[in-house]
């Protein structure tokens, strides 16, 4: 199982997932696929990710891996494969996997406090804890000041502080971002990722992160998984390598290690695609 | 300071037209169009025949005082035609524009019979129904329908999927959808409709009035004319218009109160 690695990269990539990681796995996938009618969009994808890890996809356009994202979030089903979250097999949205979109996806007729404070009432929670459930996480994103505001009164950088409060608030282990910092401008999208990589720490959740931006994932993650593929190739999606980021946070974007690796990345990202092996 | 300014723009036209209006019908003006302004009462008896309509105590006739008997005879047809005119218009406007199946089966129907207006269902309404209160009643609901309905099914058909997906995954149960997701976010638009079909509905209770019904605005213009009273014509003419832009500021007043600050989808 699993597709062939391309050969360009060879000093940090890491194993395969195998059966034994399943329970211990926060998001598991074995030979996934996604096909769209006769269109096959992705194939073949294998990828484990543990419990506390921050893994980044990147990838050109049309590599499949929003696709892949909202596969794991439950709002499209794979059409081949299987796919399990914390042990479970993912049948459909549900609020252990909290996703952030890149426009936010905020309720618009409710405050911060409002949105912050929807998943939590929707489990039936009592009205004292949801209280202090929005409080503590207006605070954490650095929102307090705004609970009563509506989001079209907020920036987008805020707007997207508001959104990380509420599946936090919801108490989803799983974090599933897509591209969530891509309509930010450049100072707040490095200042949201700082604040981010600090809550993950503090928070202890996993995170699926997906980005076109090589550095935001070298910044980032524990690992990056490089998606090629895609209409582009001819070649359905899937995953081209993985590589570790074994540098020390903070990182310095600036440092020669943080730049070897991004070059890494690059090259992997350009590197031709294999032929997916077929599902099995 | 821009306020002030806003008014004393506004405020030289009315009297201008008010001017011309008294200078015209003094010197017996001709105007194109065999427009007799002879025949039109001076702005001094329309603002004693208003007076006099609203308290009594200046003409002393039939109509003196009786203002607050015919608004409500009126405001309460276009409410009951209104009312349920949305009581129909909204739900069949949510499911149309949640269910490609429901829209299919509906949606030609209403295409075919929206383009009758309202004023040629008037002839049949009569002779179905009947003279009366209840014909009026009909035909306002005939005018407010579509309205809503139109505003409804548009406002449901563009609620963000983004939104529904974000409901989703934050434990929103399927059922539940419709009162957490689509209701608030085409609440807007709903309401749009139902301001549009609520100024309908006053265009169209006066041309209701206007047959067999004795209380009403357009009860009252049409028995004035029928007397000669040009007074009172002009005078039921302001209190339609006053009452349908009372109605339309009670709904936008409404409509914030609804939605605060939200904006506008």
């Amino acid at each position: 199982m699993g597709a062939p690695h391309s050969e360009t990269v060879v000093s940090t990539r890491v194993s395969e997932p195998s059966c034994a990681t399943t329970a211990l796995s926060a998001v598991y996938l074995d030979g996934v696929g996604k096909s769209y009618g006769a269109l096959e969009a992705l194939r073949s994808v294998s990828l484990s990710i543990s419990r506390g890890e921050f893994v980044c996809i990147v990838g050109a356009s049309g590599c499949g891996k929003s696709t892949l994202l909202r596969m794991i979030a439950g709002f499209e089903e794979p059409t081949t494969g299987t796919l399990m979250v914390d042990g479970q097999v993912v049948s459909g949205p549900g609020p252990d996997r909290g996703v952030v979109f890149q426009d936010y996806g905020l309720f618009p007729w409710l405050t911060v406090a409002g949105n912050i404070a929807y998943g939590p009432r929707r489990r039936g929670i009592g009205r004292a804890e949801v209280k202090a459930v929005v409080e503590r996480f207006c605070g954490v994103v650095g929102l307090a000041a705004f609970a009563d505001k509506y989001p079209h009164e907020l920036s987008g950088g805020m707007q997207q502080r508001v959104a990380i409060a509420r599946v936090l608030a919801n108490g989803s282990g799983v974090l599933l971002m897509d591209e969530p910092f891509g309509a930010l401008d450049a100072l707040t999208r490095s200042s949201m990722q700082a604040e981010l990589h600090q809550l993950w720490g503090e928070l202890n959740s996993t995170i699926l992160f997906v980005t076109h931006s090589v550095e935001e994932a070298v910044y980032l993650a524990d690992r990056v998984v490089v998606m090629t593929g895609g209409p582009r190739h001819d070649t359905p999606g899937h995953i081209g390598a993985t590589v570790a980021i074994d540098l020390k946070h903070p990182r310095d974007p600036t440092s020669a290690a943080f730049n070897a690796r991004k070059r890494e990345l690059l090259a992997a990202i350009e590197a031709e695609p294999t032929v997916a092996s077929t599902p099995g | 300071m821009s306020r002030l300014r806003q008014v004393l723009l506004a405020l030289p036209l009315p009297f201008v037209l008010i001017g011309l209006w008294q200078v015209g019908v003094t010197q017996q003006w001709e105007l194109p169009l065999d427009i007799r302004m002879a025949n039109v009462p001076t702005p001094l008896a329309v603002l004693n025949r208003l007076r006099d309509f609203a308290f009594g105590g200046v003409i002393d006739d039939a109509f003196s005082g009786t203002f607050a008997t015919h608004l409500w005879a009126s405001a309460s047809r276009v409410l009951t035609g209104f009312t349920w005119a949305a009581l129909l218009a909204v739900p069949t406007g949510v499911a149309m524009g949640r269910s490609r199946l429901v829209s299919s089966a509906v949606e030609p129907t209403i295409s075919l019979l929206r383009p009758v207006p309202v004023t040629a269902w008037v002839p049949l309404v009569l002779i179905v129904i009947g003279l009366g209160s209840r014909a009026t009643v009909v035909l306002v609901f005939l005018a407010c329908v579509y309205p809503i309905l139109l505003n409804t099914i548009a406002g449901v058909k563009a609620v963000p999927p983004r939104l529904m997906e974000a409901a989703d995954m934050l434990g929103t149960k399927p059922v539940a959808r419709l009162w957490r997701v689509v209701l608030p976010a085409a609440l807007p638009s709903i309401l749009t409709g139902m301001r549009v079909a609520l100024g309908f509905g006053w265009v169209i209770v006066v041309v209701g009035e206007t047959v067999g019904v004795t209380t009403g605005f357009g009860s009252v213009i049409i028995e004035a004319q029928q007397t000669s009273k040009t007074d009172l014509i002009v005078a039921g003419m302001a209190f339609i218009g006053l009452a349908g832009f009372a109605t339309d500021k009670a709904m936008t007043g409404l409509i914030r109160v609804a939605l605060r600050d939200r904006p506008l989808l």
